[in-house]
């Protein structure tokens, strides 16, 4: 421990100047964060890289890779060492951060002891995805050109992994589940850190650590490429509380709007069919939403026209909509377009209940709302602040708005992610979430809904007798020209 | 007398390239052993195995007893490394880095770090990245001597120094030795001739010897032998003991390496027949290194 402190003070002059720069950025963030109403804005980015270097810098004043540094042949204990930079970094990384939270979510309304296990919390995300990473990165590599090429590579890498999840549809499909993946990676990567810290602090292995550091990369890509989806929601069912009773649920083709449905074909010149479904039974005062659908197609010769999983089939919400969306290979759409096909699947969704309704006072200040944090409204505005996890719950905004004289009611449903993290914080650097919507026109009355998930479900489902061609209007010769695309028509539409 | 360090077939490979192979070398407590041999040989990779910087390949290291792989912060605190191509902290003063230090060592002796400081001359408010190279050597040395190491090792301390430099280093270090054990690596002998007590010859990987000055000295010798006319040589026959054999016109001229009076007198008379004279001469330690390093070459 004195080792360690004598260390830290060495440290500490040594580093004056990168210590005031990393403060400086951690004040600007609070001071933007606290008194800006839409976060701290482009000091979010910056100030990591200021801590990320500052990491790099503390660590290669004690540089391990090599053996020429002057400290190697002096009586160091690889604990006080790897101590005085781990006290280092909590003391200008982690406490500064801890601080400038408290203060923004102090400033937007938040009580601090109420969200005591959220400010925690985000610390402990920032040491497992950010601070043990740097400090394994660092201690791997001997100055900082290197680490800046490790930087770099990292960069690169993240990149290629937004690029592959635009391209590649199927991690869309996470949505409120992104945290399972996120969590199992973070473990991944936290557990891999840690193994390389101290390897490499014990055993100064460079090679060795560098290698466990490539294989924890691959293990890395490989969870965030094929960590099952039903894994991830057979987890989150055995993590609800609640029983509900589903025995009187059924999903069926949605027969009377059928001219929901469309089918077309997608860029990559598959079939796409949408065909809308009803999903009845549910309790009272429940309302479901779908995360997930098995789907297989058989044609009545037995060939089986799609895969069970996504992203071969989704579903889509539209409104009261919810169709499943099924692709299959042309070839396979006009053998079967025109004879009775069998849909069997597993429908994934999350019953919401515990509703929850706040009246939003116009002009009058915050209003707490359970299950989602702070709102405020103005004339022409709806905010709503949640402190460091955005909302895991179904919302809807219900206004009137002034029009013509008269009112309107409207309803909005945020479109961003929620996330069923039981965790109090998720990992982002800005403490608050927010939701604002400016309206065009005057409101008159603001109602929050809020239905909290109580239960994660799956239920099985069989449609006999479909036939995809009752879904498109023209002729199914051209399904196989590209791009074409059939609108939905009503019946009675057709009959004209 | 007892080992202070020494190594046990002690090999080291760089991709195919080997460095160390098999070396045993052992240093007695209280000893100045030279490592000698030319560049490129192994010495400073021997040094840095055994303050554990590099890992043998094969066979061990041992420091007061323990296997360097396992070398420990206590250890540290009883031995000196002083290195030719050690980084130090370029940010730190003279004076900061000695009291940077200080804490680390529960035996260093302030009065001797200042007396070391000022013998050596150095500029205490200098940086380190400042100093030229023969004041980071000293100062180098002032904080391995500072807290009485029992061991000192030092790798080619001297090269590249000026002789001003290097004599102000050497009247340092032997004043302030008192009963500490020193290794110390070199390609010139001439830098620590004046106080080695013990002297091995590294070469091809192993030590080719490995022994005390006095016996050095005394078991080499060069012998001129004057014949009564021009003699016809065939080396055929000869020890392998007698290297770098010289004749011209009637004089023969060569290193006997296993001098022994009444042994060297016998092989003389059964190889050799018209002699007139036979001079001998002691060899300074110079001669010795120049004499192993030709042969060493020719060997090779």
């Amino acid at each position: 421990m004195k080792q360690a402190l004598h260390i830290f003070r060495k440290d500490l002059r040594y580093l004056c100047y990168d210590v005031a720069l990393a403060l400086l950025g951690a004040l600007v963030f609070c001071v933007m964060g606290a008194r800006h109403a839409r976060g701290p804005g482009p000091v979010a980015i910056f100030l990591p890289a200021i801590w990320w270097f500052l990491i790099a810098r503390v660590v290669h004043a004690e540089a391990l890779p090599g053996n020429q540094q002057f400290w190697l042949t002096r009586p160091y204990e690889w604990s006080s060492l790897l101590g005085a930079k781990g006290f280092f970094i909590l003391t200008f990384v982690n406490l500064p951060l801890l601080v400038a939270d408290a203060v923004i979510i102090h400033a937007a309304g938040f009580s601090i002891l109420e969200k005591i296990a959220g400010l925690l919390w985000t610390q402990v995300l920032l040491v497992a995805a950010f601070v043990l990473p740097a400090v394994a990165f660092a201690a791997i590599t001997s100055g900082l050109a290197e680490f800046l090429v490790v930087t770099l590579l990292l960069v690169f890498a993240i990149l290629a992994q937004l690029v592959a999840s635009s391209v590649f549809p199927y991690s869309r499909y996470w949505m409120e589940l992104e945290w399972i993946k996120t969590y199992c990676l973070l473990a991944e990567l936290a557990g891999a850190a840690v193994v390389v810290l101290v390897w490499q602090y014990a055993r100064r292995n460079t090679l060795a650590t560098r290698l466990t550091t490539a294989m924890a990369a691959l293990v890395l890509m490989a969870t965030s490429a094929l960590l099952p989806w039903r894994m991830a929601f057979a987890l989150q069912t055995h993590l609800s509380q609640r029983d509900v009773d589903i025995s009187a649920l059924r999903i069926r083709l949605d027969s009377e709007r059928k001219w929901l449905g469309h089918v077309y074909v997608n860029d990559a010149g598959q079939v796409v069919a949408e065909l809308p479904i009803r999903i009845t039974g549910l309790p009272a005062g429940t309302e479901c939403k779908p995360n997930g659908v098995n789907l297989t197609i058989r044609a009545p010769n037995g060939a089986i026209g799609n895969t069970s999983r996504p992203p071969q089939v989704s579903f889509e919400v539209q409104g009261d909509v919810t169709s499943l969306r099924a692709v299959m290979a042309p070839d396979f759409y006009v053998m079967v377009k025109d004879q009775p096909i069998e849909l069997r699947g597993t429908l994934f969704f999350t019953v919401y209940g515990d509703k929850q309704t706040a009246l939003i006072p116009l002009e009058n200040g915050q209003v707490p709302v359970t299950g989602l944090g702070l709102c405020s409204a103005g004339s022409r505005f709806l905010l709503c602040n949640s402190a460091f996890r955005p909302h895991n719950g179904s919302l809807s905004f219900r206004m009137l708005q002034d029009v013509l004289g008269g009112s309107k009611a409207m309803v909005e449903s945020p479109s961003g992610i929620a996330s069923y993290s039981p965790f109090p914080a998720e990992a982002n650097i800005d403490p608050l979430f927010q939701f604002f919507s400016p309206r065009m026109s005057t409101i008159s009355e603001v109602r929050v809904e809020v239905r909290q998930p109580i239960a994660y479900l799956e239920q099985t489902f069989e449609m006999d007798g479909v036939r995809l061609s009752e879904f498109a209007v023209r002729p199914s010769a051209q399904v196989t020209a590209p791009q074409a695309y059939w609108p939905a028509t009503k019946p009675e539409d057709q009959a004209h | 007398m007892n080992e202070i360090l020494q190594t046990i077939q002690l090999s080291k490979r760089f991709g195919s390239t080997v460095v160390l192979d098999q070396m045993d070398l052992k240093v007695s407590e209280g000893s100045v052993y030279a490592l000698l041999g030319p560049n490129g040989v192994g010495k400073s990779t021997t040094l840095q195995i055994l303050m554990n910087l590099q890992q043998p390949t094969s066979g061990h290291a041992e420091v007061f007893g323990h296997d360097t792989r396992r070398i420990s912060a206590k250890d540290f605190t009883q031995i000196g490394y002083v290195a030719e191509s050690q980084e130090m902290p370029d940010w730190m003063t003279v004076e900061s880095f000695m009291a940077y230090l200080r804490p680390f060592y529960p035996n260093w002796d302030a009065s001797r770090a200042d007396e070391l400081l000022r013998e050596f001359d150095l500029p205490l408010g200098r940086k380190l990245g400042h100093l030229s190279r023969g004041m980071r050597m000293k100062v180098a040395l002032a904080s391995s001597l500072a807290y009485r190491p029992r061991l000192l090792l030092m790798d080619e301390p001297f090269s590249a120094l000026d002789s001003l430099t290097r004599d102000e280093l050497i009247e340092g270090l032997l004043a302030n030795i008192e009963g500490a054990s020193i290794l110390i690596s070199s390609h010139d002998l001439g830098e620590i001739e004046s106080f080695a007590s013990h002297i091995g010859y590294l070469d091809r990987g192993r030590l080719q010897f490995s022994e005390d000055v006095v016996t050095l000295t005394s078991r080499f010798r060069e012998i001129e032998i004057t014949f009564e006319r021009e003699p016809h040589i065939a080396e055929s026959g000869w020890p392998a003991s007698w290297l770098n054999v010289e004749q011209s016109g009637s004089l023969l001229r060569f290193v006997d390496t296993q001098f022994e009076q009444m042994q060297t007198t016998a092989e003389l008379g059964r190889v050799f027949t018209s002699v007139k004279h036979v001079g001998l001469k002691a060899l300074p330690l110079r001669s010795i290194f120049v004499t192993l390093a030709k042969a060493s070459r020719k060997a090779a």
